[in-house]
């Protein structure tokens, strides 16, 4: 019983830290540098390891593609398993893994730590509400982010599925085949899918990860404990909306 | 680190974002996630096959639009289309589902038609279905059933005109026929071609005949010759007219006895007299007919002879026995 309603609390001001970030939507223009610097955070120091881990997603995906297809000579089939794959699946849930680890990590234990060192209650005194100040910006960054580093994503696995295709031995597809296939079974609609996935998961990842910061309690042993909770939530969230939004976005 | 640099990097890493976006947009994009521009078409058939929602719609093999829907009409396959603006389609175009791929990747073929008025939004155009692969194979199936058949025909003509073990056809007749007599023919052949040899080297009456003026020559010569056994002929003949001129006229010994009715009257005599002759001879009458009629001078003759030859016996036989033989010879 304790337990559920500790679930149902933290949903509770997840919903309404949600809700009042974006009422001070109309404060953005004063935030710009704030934003801005979440936006290199979030996006710009996050792509190299997000191009790094898509590259080599890609080609293990063309390898084991590759490994099942080319004994019934379907290689011309990688190209299209490998594109369809990354865009619709891989690269929004591996960048908001990504994001979760790297970024979310590092913004519920800053949360945490201002939290626990009072820093949130001296801003609330000076009637500076957190949110606008310090949720705000970073859903803000989060959401023109996700997108870019999805597409990012996308095109590094994609180059990856190809250099693994054509220099495999016992695949050995054109790459001029191979990108025909994403283009004969990718849409464009495809990768829009997977960029809205993406946006909804950066979304979910830093709105838990700010939540859990802001609602730690106690001392530095807490910090620690907040940000192993804000990962573990932020994963189990990004797994479990998988399924439902791309049920959802199958439907249109 | 400073804040601008940050902007910047920030700025150009949005920029990045939003030109793969585009790139992938222009490359992949078929504009199927945004609101279909265009008016809309039915068509009905009997079965859509693997049409699905979304398929292209082509004409002459350029996308002209897309499947949005598709949908069961009163037992039918009704897919919904959304074609181009400004794309018009002929009244009389036909639309089939055709196919892409082996793995079933159909899109809607639209055959352009003649006609001068285009289909309205909302029409229903005319369809077509084409056979597809299990209808073809049903169709193989079938064929394959009226190939055996023919097959089987056929091998039983063959069968007919080889014959089998128990029954004789014409080609087996004809072979055994050629066995039987391939000596034969093979002499006849070799015979023939020495003939023809022969022929050829005009040898003997035929080859000579065909090679060999003289043939030719003796011929004509015959001809010749003919011609004046003719001549000869005909004067023979004139010979003749002129000889039976005479007897007409009754000239010369042949032409009394023809004409000379004196001569006849004599020669009657003359057979009447020989009649009366013979007549008399016959009935005995006469020395000759006595001779010829009567035997007993015969008779006479032949006793007189034995008796001759007897007595020139008894002359032979003369010695003791004298007497007795003259006794014996006396009493017989």
């Amino acid at each position: 019983m304790k337990q559920i309603n500790k679930i149902l609390e933290d949903f509770g001001s997840t919903i309404i830290l949600a809700l009042r970030a974006f009422s001070y939507l109309p404060c953005l223009p004063r935030q710009w540098y704030r934003l801005v610097e979440q936006c290199y955070l979030i996006g710009y120091t996050t792509l190299p390891i997000v191009a790094i881990l898509s590259f080599f997603i890609g080609g293990v995906l063309a390898l084991q593609a590759g490994y099942s297809l080319a004994p019934v000579a379907a290689q011309d089939f990688i190209g299209s398993l490998v594109g369809l794959s990354l865009a619709r699946e891989l690269a929004p849930v591996m960048t908001a893994i990504l994001v979760a680890g790297r970024v979310g990590s590092a913004i519920s234990a800053e949360l945490a730590t201002m939290k626990v060192y009072q820093e949130v209650d001296a801003l609330v005194t000076m009637n500076i509400p957190p949110e606008r100040i310090l949720v705000m910006p970073r859903l803000i960054a989060i959401l023109i982010m996700m997108p870019i580093l999805t597409i990012i994503a996308n095109l590094i696995g994609w180059i990856g599925g190809a250099v693994v295709a054509q220099n495999v031995d016992f695949i050995q597809l054109d790459t001029r085949i191979y990108f025909q296939g994403i283009k004969n079974f990718v849409t464009f609609r495809d990768i829009l899918d997977g960029l809205i996935k993406a946006e909804i998961f950066g979304f979910v990842t830093i709105l838990v990860c700010c939540n859990v910061g802001l609602q730690t309690v106690g001392g530095p042993r807490e910090i620690g404990s907040s940000v192993t909770r804000a990962v573990v939530i932020s994963l189990i969230l990004i797994l479990l909306l998988d399924y439902f939004v791309t049920s959802v976005l199958l439907k249109f | 680190m400073s804040h601008t640099l940050n902007t910047a990097r920030v700025g150009l890493f949005f920029l990045l974002g939003v030109v793969l976006i585009w790139i992938v947009y222009q490359s992949l994009g078929d504009g199927t996630f945004f609101r279909e521009e265009g008016y809309p078409l039915a068509a009905q058939f009997d079965d859509l096959k693997q049409l699905k929602v979304g398929d292209e719609v082509r004409m002459a093999g350029v996308k002209i639009g897309t499947v949005t829907r598709t949908e069961l009409v009163r037992g039918r396959g009704e897919a919904l289309l959304t074609i181009n603006p400004e794309v018009e389609i002929p009244e009389d175009s036909v639309a089939t589902v055709a196919m892409a791929g082996l793995l079933g990747n159909n899109f809607l073929s639209i055959q352009v038609g003649q006609s001068e008025t285009n289909l309205e939004p909302n029409s229903t155009i005319p369809t077509r279905s084409t056979p597809d692969f299990n209808e073809a194979f049903a169709q193989i199936g079938e064929m394959t059933g009226r190939v055996e058949d023919f097959l089987e025909d056929m091998s039983r003509a063959v069968n007919e005109l080889t014959g089998d073990d128990e029954q004789d056809g014409l080609v087996r007749n004809l072979n055994h026929m050629v066995t039987e007599n391939r000596e034969n023919l093979r002499e006849t052949l070799s015979n023939l071609r020495e003939v023809s040899d022969a022929l050829t080297r005009g040898e003997g009456t035929l080859g000579r005949l065909i090679h060999d003026d003289e043939a030719y020559e003796s011929l004509m010569n015959i001809g010749k010759s003919i011609e004046g056994t003719t001549d000869e002929a005909t004067l023979l003949v004139k010979d003749l007219r002129e000889i039976v001129d005479q007897v007409k006229s009754g000239e010369g010994t042949i032409g009394m006895l023809l004409y000379d009715d004196s001569t006849a009257e004599e020669i009657r005599k003359i057979a009447r007299n020989l009649g009366q002759v013979s007549d008399q001879l016959a009935a005995g009458e006469g020395t000759l007919g006595m001779l010829l009629a009567d035997d007993t001078l015969y008779k006479d003759l032949q006793a007189l002879l034995q008796k001759a030859e007897r007595t020139i016996d008894g002359l032979g036989d003369q010695g003791p026995i004298t007497a007795v033989g003259i006794t014996a010879n006396a009493l017989f």
